[in-house]
């Protein structure tokens, strides 16, 4: 392999990145004051003013700046599920808990550890931008849930629908924020407007009241460590040391994978070589107002489906390493990616394979009140191509307008790549209060992606190969809401309408050779409904449901992996030592190939979760597939079938 | 009185007779029926104007003489075909007169213009995952899908009557049948399966025998033939595979192929050595009672992923007797020579090949190349290779399908010239989408269809076939 670019470069790009971060902190510091904001809370667009009346910031990001996100600006006119770590603690697989998220399908290729995609309202995995403290979790463009462990995360934010005005050209279907611990600041911790199940003033008032009881005890050295044991070999522990200014995290996780499942005729088989073993490391702390986060993560992973082998012996190593600073206003990230595929039997019989490829990834993000500007680099090295940097910037601009209980936004932006062009983007929005607990929304948006690196130039395994002259994907979408707040529910419902052009998917276009590829225009229309209902004090029932009765080509052949049909239903029961959640997951038959021939069958599954003891001292058993159906995945490939894990957690 | 009644029906039926003929003309001779004369549009916008056999007089002319212009001449046997040009004083006519004379009878026939894709049945049915091989046997298709490790006996309107599944990764690839009997070549597990030609069971001792050989990291077992409860099967034998996209070639052993006699109460199999690399097919030649094993020369692909082949083709002819003999072999140069199909009396094959979209010709009876690396049938110039061939019954037509153009050619033997005959241009497969759905065994099934296994789409299409 080639490295052109050295380490000591990368280091520095980053270093030049993150002396900007610092610089712009030092001038443009927001401090927010609570009690001025209580003041103020029968104004719908509240805006903090400094001494000759200009804009500082609005409420949105103050909230940004508090919890590193952007949902709950975004929550206005755009379908937000926010989850805490409450509500999905019990669960070791991110899969798991996404998949009862409305609009949502997950593709699990295999048991733990294996490659898991999410797709959002009929966007490909490709188009769902998965993003770790506002960072992309991989250069690459289909994130790998398998990657994280929930135990790490705070919160997990899911914006269904376009959203590549606000983050870039990745977000056609939608967002995915995991937002890692975060060590204790002194600011009070605020709650989450969508995760409150409040009214708007409601919510304000808890933000205020939460200002005036401030918790003044500090956090202290807490060590806890979590051991991990489950079905199909897996093993896992974890270990996270908090204290005021830091969290530091150690996940080891491994799983053997060699699975025997059900086959479709009623017989059992065992499917091999998909064992991975994954280690990573991150690092949160924070000086002054910057937080710092460094994360490293190294996975090893047998990769089965060379059909033609019996004795299957491909894998893929890689390391990944994050960096990322953020401020109030500004973030700076760079994200390393080496991977290494053997293969030494390939499928069709085309060679062995020992490829090794370097991707980085840096953006710095500069966010205001009303616009946005990130420039960014890629850049890749290895076997599959040489030396190959691409700059590109975005940038986006926005304007609200309230009118009582209408309102309205406008949004403009451009995305522009040095191998891509420039192209428009723009989104048009409307919302309406209906009295205190209601509101609708409607949105009309156009937002583009240009291909990533690995569609354009990387060949990482079997007889993939890159496409350099791929055209620029785009999507015109229109979305209408409606939420409502009960005095212990809330009620979300979407119906949405997407026209894609020039999708990129995967296709052979020989006998020997598959090739990222352009495909005509694709439309996707559905509907999406949740009921989020506290029934007592101590029991939650969760619904959802995603309809997606149209998702295919204009010839009519089916997006692959799409299912018409997909609901989830759940309890939650919670004592204050104990708890148990219960849920069911249908899937409607799913097109299992790029001409729709191929379909997998519908499956229902149960699992069940359970938790015993304290926060602080908990055991916990989660039940996937609790009745082994014979699950399908939506390339056919057989799942494991039940799948069962053990968890003991503990507080020093 | 008996004679008299039985005349009187005579006569009655000649009447009838000549009544369904069309009446007379008036001298008392019945007409000749009108001939069934085809008429497909070209991609040009000509029509393509066909008959089969009989259907004029030989060497008599045959014109349009409404609808358009044109006109050729009938062969010696009576068929014809020739490009016509429509008119197009108001949109393209739908039908064409056609003027031509049988029995030294002038008759005229009205025909309907029609397109090549209307005999087309795309997606007739869907198959399992990653489909590798159709055969037609006991009125029934069976399709080997090598992702879902399935073995399925279909109707020919797709219902699937038996199934059976294999261990993963067992890659069921390659079939072959005899009267009572089918036969599957695993590329995965190197195994070779006999199964009942009805419902696909067998017994795991008597039934199944196992190709092993510890030197090769891909034995790469293929094609098939069966012969008297024998089946032979092509070894690729490579040693060693080169780095992906390094375009070094491949690592070849010698080309092997394996008896395997279903004879005993367990299968027994016994090796022989070819004299060419890379062998894929095995065919058995019932008309002169030969084993030929067809050796494409080591396959090998550029950096780029452009296949080519660095050793010569051979056609090897072995005997059928109590002791598998090699006769005689033929050098073919290096063509990459693949899927093989006989004439009725054997004496001539025509050959397909795995780097480009030519056709090869050999004399069996004469152990000559007819149509060789210089001077092939080229059906087409772009990047293919040609997946499957097959004769029709009456020897008239050569079938060739496609895989990367998903393209069916039907080729005059007559002429062994594509776009002559009564398909102005190759059927295209694909299935209404610009993706790839990889044409690749091919079938007839002797009531006038043909069978197009898509191994990209998991779909077969079915074709009419004309007169």
């Amino acid at each position: 392999m080639r490295l052109h670019l050295p380490c000591q470069c990368v280091l520095l790009l980053y270093c030049l990145m993150l002396s900007w971060t610092c610089a712009a902190a030092d001038d443009d510091a927001v401090e927010i004051d609570l009690d001025r904001l209580f003041e103020e809370e029968d104004s719908a667009g509240i805006q903090l003013l400094d001494e000759d009346g200009s804009t500082l910031i609005d409420l949105g990001s103050s909230l940004v700046t508090a919890r590193r996100s952007l949902l709950e600006q975004l929550s206005d006119y755009s379908a937000v599920t926010v989850l805490d770590a409450a509500r999905f603690g019990n669960s070791h697989s991110l899969a798991n808990i996404l998949e009862r998220i409305p609009g949502i399908d997950v593709r699990n290729l295999g048991g733990s550890g294996q490659l898991s995609t999410v797709s959002m309202r009929g966007a490909s995995g490709g188009q769902v931008l998965v993003l770790l403290d506002g960072q992309p979790l991989s250069p690459q463009q289909a994130s790998d849930l398998s990657l994280v462990a929930p135990g790490s995360l705070a919160s997990i934010e899911i914006l269904r629908g376009p959203q590549a005005l606000q983050f870039g050209p990745g977000a056609l279907g939608g967002v995915v924020n995991l937002v890692s611990l975060a060590p204790d600041a002194s600011e009070p911790d605020l709650p989450s407007y969508s995760a409150s199940g409040l009214t708007f003033k409601e919510f304000f008032h808890e933000l205020a009241m939460a200002e005036h009881n401030p918790d003044d005890s500090t956090r202290g050295q807490i060590m806890s460590y979590a051991a991990l044991a489950g079905s199909h070999g897996l093993v896992g522990l974890e270990l996270d040391l908090a204290d005021d200014d830091a969290v530091w995290s150690f996940i080891g996780r491994s799983a053997q994978n060699d699975y025997s499942y059900r086959r479709a005729d009623g017989s059992s088989s065992l499917r091999r070589n998909a064992d991975s073993s994954q280690h990573s490391v991150t690092g949160t702390w924070r000086q002054a107002e910057i937080s710092y986060r460094i994360g490293f993560s190294d996975l090893s992973r047998g990769i089965p489906g060379s059909a033609e082998f019996p004795a299957l012996s491909a894998r893929l190593d890689r390391q990944s390493l994050w960096l990322q600073s953020s401020t109030a206003d500004r973030r700076s990230a760079l994200s390393a990616q080496f991977t290494h595929v053997r293969d030494p039997h390939p499928y069709l019989n085309r060679g062995k394979i020992d490829n090794t490829d370097l991707l980085l990834h840096g953006e710095h993000e500069v966010r205001r009140t009303d616009w946005l500007l990130r420039p960014r680099l890629d850049y890749a090295d290895g076997s599959s191509v040489n030396d190959r940097l691409r700059a590109g910037l975005d940038y986006s601009g926005w304007q609200d307008w309230d009118h009582g209980r209408w309102s309205h936004s406008l949004s403009w932006g451009l995305i522009a790549s040095s191998d891509q062009g420039l192209d428009p983007l723009a989104g048009l929005a409307l919302r309406r209060e209906f009295g205190d607990a209601a509101d609708a929304y409607a949105s009309l948006s156009r937002a583009v992606r240009h291909p990533s690196f690995d569609e354009l130039y990387l060949s990482d395994s079997g007889s993939l190969r890159g496409n350099p002259d791929l055209a620029t994907e785009t999507v015109d979408s229109l979305e209408l809401g409606y939420r409502r707040s009960f005095p212990s529910a809330r009620l979300e419902l979407a119906a949405f309408y997407s026209s894609y052009r020039d999708s990129i998917i995967f296709a052979p276009v020989s006998a020997y050779l598959v090739e990222a590829r352009n495909t005509g225009e694709a439309q996707v229309a559905g509907a999406e409904a949740m009921l989020d209902w506290q029934l007592d004090d101590s029991l939650w029932w969760t619904s959802s449901t995603t309809w997606l009765p149209l998702a295919e080509y204009e010839n009519g052949i089916p997006l692959t992996g799409r299912s018409s049909l997909h609901a989830v239903s759940g309890l939650q029961y919670t004592q204050a030592d104990w708890s148990i959640g219960a849920s069911v997951d249908h899937t409607s038959s799913i097109p299992a190939d790029l001409f729709g021939n191929l379909r997998t069958a519908a499956r229902s599954t149960a699992n069940l979760e359970f938790g015993l003891g304290p926060d602080d001292n908990r055991f916990e058993l989660s039940l996937h597939n609790l009745f082994n159906t014979a699950a399908r995945d939506a390339w056919n490939y057989p799942l494991p079938g039940r799948e069962l894990s053990l968890t003991w957690s503990s507080t020093l | 009185m008996t004679t008299r009644y039985i005349s009187f029906l005579i006569i009655i039926g000649i009447a009838l007779n000549c009544a369904a003929c069309g009446g007379g003309n008036g001298n008392g001779q019945p007409q000749p029926q009108p001939s069934e004369i085809h008429a497909l549009y070209a991609v040009d916008g000509s029509v393509r104007v066909s008959a089969g056999p009989g259907s004029a007089d030989p060497s008599s002319p045959v014109e349009i003489i409404g609808g358009g212009q044109g006109g050729g001449s009938a062969s010696q046997d009576g068929s014809f075909s020739f490009d016509a040009q429509v008119a197009t004083g108001s949109g393209p006519p739908s039908t064409l007169t056609v003027g031509y004379s049988r029995s030294s009878m002038p008759l005229t026939a009205i025909v309907v213009i029609g397109s090549q894709s209307s005999l087309i049945s795309l997606n007739s049915f869907s198959t399992g995952a990653g489909p590798n091989d159709l055969l037609y046997a006991n009125s029934s298709l069976f399709v080997a899908s090598s992702l879902d490790n399935s073995v399925v006996r279909y109707g020919l309107d797709g219902t699937e009557y038996a199934s059976q599944l294999f261990a993963e990764f067992s890659s069921p690839s390659h079939l072959a049948a005899d009267l009572t009997h089918l036969y599957c070549v695993s590329n995965g597990s190197n195994r070779l399966t006999r199964m009942s030609l009805n419902d696909l069971s067998f017994n795991a001792i008597q039934d199944v025998f196992q190709l092993s050989d510890p030197a090769a990291v891909f034995i790469g077992p293929a094609a098939p033939a069966v012969y008297d409860d024998r089946v032979y099967v092509p070894r690729s034998q490579v040693l060693e595979f080169p780095e992906f996209g390094s375009g070094d070639p491949t690592t070849y052993g010698s080309g092997l192929f394996t008896e395997v006699d279903f004879r005993s109460v367990a299968p027994t199999g016994q090796d022989f050595k070819c004299i060419g690399h890379n062998p894929q097919f095995v065919a058995y030649n019932s008309a002169r009672n030969l084993l030929v094993v067809v050796s494409g020369g080591e396959l090998n692909f550029t950096a780029d992923f452009t296949p080519y082949v660095s050793t010569s083709s051979y056609l090897e002819f072995y005997s059928t007797g109590r002791q598998v003999e090699l006769l005689d072999s033929l050098e073919l140069g290096m063509i990459g020579a693949g899927a093989i199909a006989f004439s009725g009396d054997g004496g001539t094959a025509y050959l397909g090949n795995s780097i480009n979209g030519n056709l090869y010709k050999v004399d069996i009876a004469g152990r000559q190349v007819l149509r060789g690396e210089s001077s092939p049938i080229v059906l087409t110039a772009e990047f293919t290779y040609i997946s499957d061939v097959e004769l029709s019954a009456d020897g008239r037509y050569l079938l060739a399908t496609s895989f990367n153009t998903d393209e069916l050619y039907i080729v005059p033997t007559a002429t062994d010239t594509p776009g002559t005959g009564p398909y102005p241009g190759p059927l295209d497969m694909s299935q209404g989408s610009d993706l790839l759905a990889g044409a690749a065994a091919l079938e007839l099934d002797g009531n006038g269809h043909a069978w197009v296994l898509n191994g990209l789409a998991n779909s077969v299409n079915r074709i009419d076939l004309l007169p």
